[in-house]
């Protein structure tokens, strides 16, 4: 397992596209959408924070598409499957490499969204925060979804038809955290129902999508 | 597959190699609606070359997927042993498919070391490298290495699996005159220390040491 994140991490740092296009679609996607809104302060500073969730909703989403399909294509997944190495394995350690290696630059870059929304401090970190408990869910799903798809061509769009319905009471709650961070603070309920749908999601994920691989292999 | 009880001769390192066989039992295999094969039977024993021959679509990356246990057979048994007995093919089998399973941002030593502690072999990196002739590659990214040197780095992942039985798809494809020797020598090596291979191929194969025995798929209607 360790082995499998390192050569991931490596992977992720020599190819610096894999992180960069998933930033540059993030900024470039609330860049657009407050030209969109005019730049008038009252309308971005509502639509901040739904703004700021589908662009990383999306963001995820199209980055973990594919997150199979190098090594289904080279021969590397058929290989680990011959050392004996469990798919289990192989999925975490590309949920984890995935939130180093795509996520964390994404949040990082939440800030530089909140500045063009004009946002106060506050607001900015309730984003990072609701961001940081929720990408687990997003990603999770993400991934599930990528193992069913993996092998096959042209997915195209199927991966966000299948994860989109679960994907609805991560941003519902993500949002619901957001607003009552100002006056309940970190543990509001909303951020604990967010962080309770991201645990369950890693926990029936990981198995489901090591199970998908392996109907993959058959 | 109970009750099979094969020979149970103490271990040593060349027994490692030198006690093993797979042996396909009556095996269908059927892709989509047309079958493939039926009943296809034999045994491959240590120091043995099966030579799996056949036009395109005959089925002969199939055989080295069921052998390697990556796709199901249709009816039939695979049955795998080593020195104590029946034993599960992840132990036994080094696959090497028409990808070359190397990842293009890695240098070839890197990819190899990888794949060294993947299985857990304390091997040194740089004697396979200079086993398959890839002394001055070690530190060029896979992407830059030619097919055939490409090809030079998969088969010193399967020395390093130190699996007995290799399972080879075209293993001559895109290689220079050298590059079929040195497979040749690779191979001739493997068997030499009491493995053994399936190898498919639609050419004629180069003369290879070992026990050499051929199966030809023949299309059908």
């Amino acid at each position: 397992m360790t082995v499998l994140l390192r050569r991931e991490l490596k992977i992720g740092l020599r190819n610096p596209r894999i992180w960069l296009s998933g930033l540059l679609f993030f900024l470039l996607f609330l860049t657009v959408l407050a030209i969109g809104l005019n730049g008038e302060a009252e309308k971005l500073q509502v639509m901040a924070a739904p703004a700021i969730w589908l662009a990383l909703l999306f963001c995820l989403l199209l980055t973990f598409e594919n997150i199979f399909e190098a090594d289904i294509r080279s021969g590397v997944f058929e290989q680990l499957h011959l050392s004996n190495v469990s798919n289990i394995e192989v999925v975490s350690a590309k949920i984890i490499s995935g939130f180093i290696v795509t996520t964390l630059p994404i949040l990082l870059a939440i800030p530089v969204g909140g500045i063009f929304y004009q946002l106060p401090a506050s607001a900015i970190s309730a984003l990072m925060l609701s961001a940081l408990f929720g990408a687990p869910a997003l990603i999770a799903y993400s991934v599930f979804a990528a193992s069913i798809l993996a092998g096959q061509r042209q997915t195209g769009f199927i991966g966000i038809l299948i994860t989109l319905p679960f994907l609805i009471p991560v941003i519902i709650f993500a949002l619901a955290g957001v607003e009552s961070y100002a006056t309940e603070g970190i543990w509001n309920p909303g951020f604990r129902a967010l962080l309770g749908l991201s645990m369950t999601a890693l926990a029936i994920c990981i198995p489901a999508s090591a199970a998908a691989l392996k109907t993959y292999l058959d | 597959m109970a009750g099979v009880r094969w020979n149970t001769a103490p271990m040593s390192i060349a027994g490692k190699y030198q006690q093993h066989g797979l042996h396909f039992r009556d095996v269908s295999y059927r892709r989509g609606e047309k079958l493939l094969f039926a009943d296809l039977s034999f045994s491959l024993l240590p120091g043995e070359v099966y030579l799996i021959q056949g036009d395109n679509g005959a089925g002969k990356t199939s055989v080295l997927r069921l052998a390697a246990g990556l796709t199901r057979a249709e009816s039939g048994a695979l049955l795998y042993e080593n020195y104590n007995g029946a034993a599960d093919a992840g132990s036994l089998i080094a696959y090497q498919g028409h990808g070359n399973a190397l990842e293009p941002s890695m240098t070839a030593q890197e990819d190899l070391s990888f794949w060294l502690e993947i299985y857990d072999h304390d091997t040194d990196p740089d004697d396979l490298m200079d086993h398959v002739g890839l002394n001055d590659q070690k530190h060029v990214k896979t992407s830059a290495l030619s097919a055939g040197q490409k090809r030079r780095l998969a088969f010193a992942r399967l020395k390093a699996s130190e699996r007995p039985i290799w399972l080879l798809d075209e293993p001559m494809a895109a290689l220079d005159k050298a590059g079929k020797e040195l497979t040749a020598q690779l191979i001739n090596s493997h068997i030499d220390i009491g493995g053994s291979a399936i190898i498919a191929t639609h050419s004629r194969f180069p003369a290879t040491t070992g026990k050499r025995k051929r199966i030809v798929l023949e299309t059908g209607p």
